[in-house]
């Protein structure tokens, strides 16, 4: 029962891997993956009181990961629904494509409940791969080539964080004799002023600041997310960011003892990662590619509520990643239906959308000022609280620089507004919209307002999920 | 009436977003009947003062959303009325998003209006804002993307020196409720709240974006905008900053700066948006001065305020929207064409030049009998020289240049020019009633103002004696000097030369060496990363085929050989001989264990 | 009708500013003889006659001056100036 979400996803895998020795029609693949999707998130919520170790406490469950579980189920169902005819995907690896999905939503799954340095190892490593893998399965009918090129782009820095990772890892168990995050957490205060110790934790956030795209190793974000599939960004934008700030809080929850070092540190890397990609997001035409840029400015943002160690912090973190992935699959749902072969979209292609797919203009209305941080959206409600808490923590030339970053950030989410709104459709065709595509639309938008308006029931949860590990 | 508290903004928002779905004959009955319906309804709670829509929000922050009173009653039913003004005004539009973007901005206003602490109040500032920009953006002219944006940065600018200065104020006291501010004991949060909101108000030297934005929006938008943003702003004003000297001398330079700029201008709806600099500038150093009286002068300035600047913005609308003209040197001797116009743009030309019996006469003079009686002597007689100024421009320079003296038209313009469509016409005779009412039946104004206890009688005979002599002399003055006043083709630089310019340096700054940092990562990276891949991938291949598979078959030649000759070497076969070696093997391991 | 009336005005341009500058001296006539004008705020308009209709007069006139002096001073420039 303790690994039921885990053993569903291992079985839905290989269910598909079934399916790829067999010539399945494409209508059996969309619908084995709904209905695997929507399974899964079914035993994650089944298992929400679960609590108990595993694998010789290599592996808890708690509330903490569970409610992670189901966030990543969640969204990974939304991407499954929206990304329902896998437009981007070559024909012939589409069941393929579902697979390694699944295999890096194992890994994500694996990586949240992971409380021992070497299982988070493999748990991240599995999630990684699998998706390295996806990023080349885009087809090429629709003329891009750099599909290989992003993919190898992806692995070679993903390499490089694992590297420092594990020679972070490799560190701390030299000085703790123990890889076991309980066991560092015991050792770690009396380790706290030696310099190893805090290169080697900052070496592991670095895994994670990879996944999360910080500066300054979010390199690859512009490239990964222009080159892959309209689908297969939609999942790296949304899902393993969340697990990547679960591990975050994880982590930094025991670099908290090491005082000003890290928090420095962690400052810079905020700052830096905002001032980037937002500055960089200005003058893109790409829209994915404007989104990779500010998924940077946000990661940055999220940082703000890591580095207060406080429980309000973490919590709004939390908080601040959900509706960062609501937003974002909001987005790219509405990429993934405005672009009808899976090409890629400039935001000069949104032209008139207003007129071309109502719903589908209001929905991206709505992420994007929400992603803006305009009230009343859960966008404005995050910054908000992260801002606040940062505030209460005395950062007040942080406070600053991200307040003007949220300035800097209106401009161009409401720029691609104004394309949707305020001009011609340029006898662009009206856009073909399911109804599944709209009501998913319309429940996005939904939560969105409503987590913004009405955000203390999420945050209560966060709370009381985050002060199970600390 | 607790239960029964319905927020007018809701109902226009409400209104906006169902709007998209009625559809032919319903669609003007009911853009009608939603500004009306927040009409009522504003005036429903404005007999009920109190607090409502008391909401917990995270169990830590009480939002306010009706707080009635006698302040925000007036401003709520004069921007109530105004929405319905505007809405009759853009009946014709066929767009519904431009409505939509109208009512949201007129309910970010009654938001405002209403609130009763910072939160609400931003989350209903930044939606006026949001909506303004796209009443802008639906503008097609080339300059109005440029416009927007602009008029985007200076408000965002705005709203987040409004969220600094309350978040630093909920900081330092814990308090988030919009009250008046300390005078005497002011912190780093009070001007930063003051900043964002004289930023709305336009005062020097936050003003450029509003003749510029307003020159630029679409013709109903500029009607919306001419009344919301900046009232709403000296609302705001006065519920935090009554009595802040500092804003008497800022007021003052307002009305002065804003004057002059419109003798110089040349568009028409640049030269009225000069104007409400101009006027606001009464308001703002009514606010600074802070009696009751000029309370009162200026909520009654505002309310006179936006009626006849929102019928000169109306007509300024038809003129362009009939003849496709916006300038002075390519308009004049319109009076025949356009006769219902003139007469829309005199009645709101004399109402904000104070003439007796119209609306600006019992407002204005209210600003500067406060001024005189604070014996602000100074003040006073500045504002009473712009009100020469202001009839100068409004009254007689505005109407000469676009209907008198020579035609300036080009054939096609003066072909096109004629009255406007009936709805607009309506909206124009509805604005240019409540100016005469106002003017001639006091009690209608005078018995919403806040401070009912302060009697003031504007028709006096020195009153009366003093403005009909600065009216007609400065008539004279313009008969002398009207050449001086005549339309020139230019532009007047202003403090917007700065962000235009920083704003290209600072798009410079992040497209180059910005994109110049990524490109060259790029570079590198395909340089560094790729190249030396690939030629690291070449040069294994040809090591492969050339050194590998030669030193491989060398090394199995080669192993095969020395296994060959070890074997022959070591395995002979006798049994002293193994043992030998491997016990010398051993030895040589255990030594070197020891020795290292 | 309000055309017609313009029109007609426009027949009588000699007699429309004759009479308007009757008008005018009528107000300050008016104001000299009957307005009192000791309650007034200031020393100024106690005591210096027809001060209203000086003091509308000058500042209409240093308004233009002002404005015009500033324009010449180089605020006033080429319409395209910001689209080069």
């Amino acid at each position: 029962m303790l690994f039921l979400p885990e053993l569903t996803i291992l079985g839905a895998g290989l269910l598909f891997f079934l399916l790829t020795l067999g010539q399945p029609s494409e209508a059996t693949i969309k619908n084995c993956a709904s209905a695997v999707a929507a399974v899964i998130l079914f035993t994650c919520v089944l298992c929400v009181n679960q609590t108990g170790n595993l694998f010789y406490g290599a592996y808890r469950v708690d509330l903490f990961s569970q409610i992670f579980k189901i966030l990543i189920a969640a969204a990974t169902l939304v991407v499954f629904l929206f990304g329902n005819g896998l437009k981007g995907i070559k024909q012939d690896s589409r069941p393929e494509y579902y697979l390694f999905l699944l295999v890096s939503n194992l890994g994500l799954v694996m990586l949240v409940s992971s409380v021992e340095l070497l299982a988070i190892f493999i748990a991240l490593e599995l999630s990684s791969f699998a998706v390295y893998i996806m990023v080349p399965m885009r087809t090429t009918a629709t003329g891009i080539f750099f599909q290989m090129e992003a993919g190898i782009k992806y692995l070679l820095f993903g390499v490089m964080a694992t590297g420092f990772m594990l020679f972070g890892m490799s560190y701390i168990f030299g000085l703790t004799g123990t890889t076991s995050l309980d066991g560092i957490a015991e050792q770690l205060p009396i380790l706290a002023n030696r310099p190893a110790a805090v290169v080697a934790m900052l070496m592991i956030l670095s895994g994670f600041f990879y996944k999360l795209a910080i500066f300054p190793f979010h390199f690859w974000v512009p490239d990964v997310y222009e080159g892959a599939a309209n689908e297969t960004t939609a999942f790296i934008a949304a899902v393993p960011k969340m697990a990547a700030v679960a591990l975050l809080i994880r982590l930094t929850s025991l670099a908290s003892h090491q005082g000003e070092m890290v928090l420095n540190l962690l400052m810079v890397c905020s700052i830096l990662s905002m001032f980037y990609g937002n500055l960089s997001a200005l003058v893109q035409k790409d829209l994915k590619r404007m989104l990779g840029f500010s998924g940077i400015a946000h990661a940055g943002f999220i940082l703000l509520g890591l580095l207060t160690f406080k429980l309000t912090g973490y919590a709004s973190a939390v908080y601040y990643i959900v509706g960062y992935a609501l937003m974002n699959l909001a987005c790219f749902l509405v990429i993934c239906q405005v672009a009808a072969k899976g090409e890629n979209l400039g935001i000069s292609d949104l032209s008139g959308l207003h007129k071309r797919a109502p719903i589908l203009a209001l929905t991206l209305t709505v992420a994007l000022f929400s992603l803006a941080g305009i009230p009343p959206f859960v966008g404005f409600t995050g910054k908000f609280m992260l801002l606040l808490g940062a505030l209460r923590e005395d950062h007040l030339l942080l406070v600053t620089l991200a307040a003007i970053n949220t300035a800097i950030a209106i401009y161009y989410y409401l720029s691609v507004v104004r394309m949707t709104f305020c001009s011609d459709s340029n006898g662009l065709g009206n856009v073909q919209t399911g109804f599944l595509a709209n009501s998913l639309s319309l429940i996005l938008v939904t939560v969105i307002i409503v987590m913004g308006v009405a955000p203390s029931w999420f945050v209560a949860l966060a709370e009381s999920a985050i002060k199970t590990i600390l | 009436m607790t239960g029964s508290f319905i927020h007018p903004a809701l109902i226009m928002i409400a209104g906006a977003l169902l709007l998209p779905f009625i559809r032919g004959p319903f669609r003007k009955p009911y853009l009608c009947l939603v500004p009306i319906l927040a009409f009522c309804d504003v005036l429903y709670l404005n007999q009920f003062p109190g607090t409502y829509g008391v909401i917990t929000f995270m169990d830590r922050w009480t939002l306010v959303f009706g707080r009635i009173d006698n302040l925000s009653t007036i401003f709520a039913f004069i921007m109530a009325l105004m929405a319905i003004i505007g809405t009759i005004y853009g009946l014709h539009v066929e767009d519904e998003w431009q409505h939509i973007a109208a009512w949201f901005y007129v309910a970010g206003s009654l938001g405002v209006i209403y609130s009763g602490d910072y939160l609400v109040l931003f989350l209903f500032w930044e939606m006026m804002a949001f909506a303004s920009t796209f009443l802008i953006w639906f503008n097609t002219d080339k300059d109005a993307l440029a416009a927007g944006y602009r008029y985007l940065l200076v408000h965002t600018f705005g709203g987040v020196m409004l969220l600094f200065g309350f978040v630093l104020r909920y900081q330092a006291t814990g308090d988030l409720s919009f009250s008046l501010l300390d005078e005497h004991n002011t912190q780093l949060y009070t001007w930063l709240i003051m900043i964002g909101l004289m930023l709305n108000a336009a005062v020097p030297p936050l003003h450029s974006w509003l003749p510029d934005a307003y020159s630029k929006a679409s013709i109903t938008g500029a009607v919306f905008m001419c009344a919301f943003t900046t009232k709403t702003a000296i609302y705001t004003l006065a519920r935090a900053f009554a009595g802040f000297d500092i804003l008497i001398v800022l007021g003052v330079v307002m009305a002065i700066y804003g004057i002059i700029y419109a003798i110089l201008e040349n568009d028409i709806r640049r030269l009225l948006g000069w104007e409400i600099v101009s006027q606001v500038g009464y308001m703002v150093a009514g606010v600074g001065i802070g009696t009751a009286l000029a309370i009162n002068g200026t909520c009654a300035h505002a309310f006179a305020h936006i009626l006849y600047k929102g019928l000169l913005f109306m007509g300024a609308g038809a003129i362009i929207h009939c003849t496709g003209q916006s300038k002075l040197t390519e308009l004049g001797g319109l009076y025949r064409k356009m006769p219902l116009t003139l007469l829309f743009m005199v009645v709101g030309g004399i109402s904000v030049s104070a003439f007796p019996f119209f609306s600006g006469f019992v407002s204005k003079s209210m600003i500067i009998t406060a001024s005189f009686e604070s014996h602000l002597y100074w003040a006073a007689f500045l504002l009473t020289a712009v009100s020469a100024g202001t009839f100068l421009v409004a009254g007689l320079r505005l109407p000469y240049l676009i209907f008198f003296g020579a035609s300036r038209c080009t054939p096609a313009t003066w072909e096109k020019a004629a009255d406007p469509v009936w709805n607009m016409r309506l909206a124009m005779w509805i604005a240019a009633f409540f100016c005469l009412l106002i003017g001639s039946y006091l009690p209608f104004l005078y018995s919403m103002l806040p401070h009912a206890d302060v009697a003031f009688h504007p028709y006096t005979i020195p009153h009366m004696a003093e403005t009909l002599q600065i009216l007609a002399f400065t008539a004279l003055a313009f008969y002398f000097l009207k050449g001086r006043l005549a339309a020139r083709a230019a532009i007047s630089l202003d403090l917007d030369w700065f962000y235009r310019m920083a704003g290209r340096g600072f798009l410079w700054l992040a497209e180059k060496p910005l994109q110049w940092l990524d490109t060259a990562w790029g570079a590198a990276y395909r340089v560094v990363g790729l190249v030396s891949l690939m030629t690291i991938a070449r040069f294994s291949a040809w090591f492969d085929w050339n050194g590998i598979d030669g030193v491989v078959d060398g090394t199995a030649r080669f192993v095969q050989g020395l296994g060959g000759r070890i074997s022959v070497l070591l395995q002979k076969g006798q049994i002293q001989m193994t043992l030998y070696y491997a016990i010398t093997f051993v030895a040589l391991f255990l030594a070197a264990y020891v020795w290292l | 009708m309000i055309v017609r009336f313009i029109d007609w005005l426009k027949q009588w341009p000699r007699t429309v500013r004759v009479l308007s500058l009757v008008a005018a001296a009528a107000i300050v006539i008016w104001s000299l003889a009957a307005v009192d004008t000791h309650h007034a705020h200031t020393w100024v308009e106690q005591h210096i006659p027809g001060f209203w209709a000086i003091f509308g007069f000058l500042a209409a006139s240093v308004l233009i001056f002002i404005a015009g002096w500033l324009g010449k001073c180089g605020i006033q420039t080429r319409e395209d100036y910001y689209d080069r």
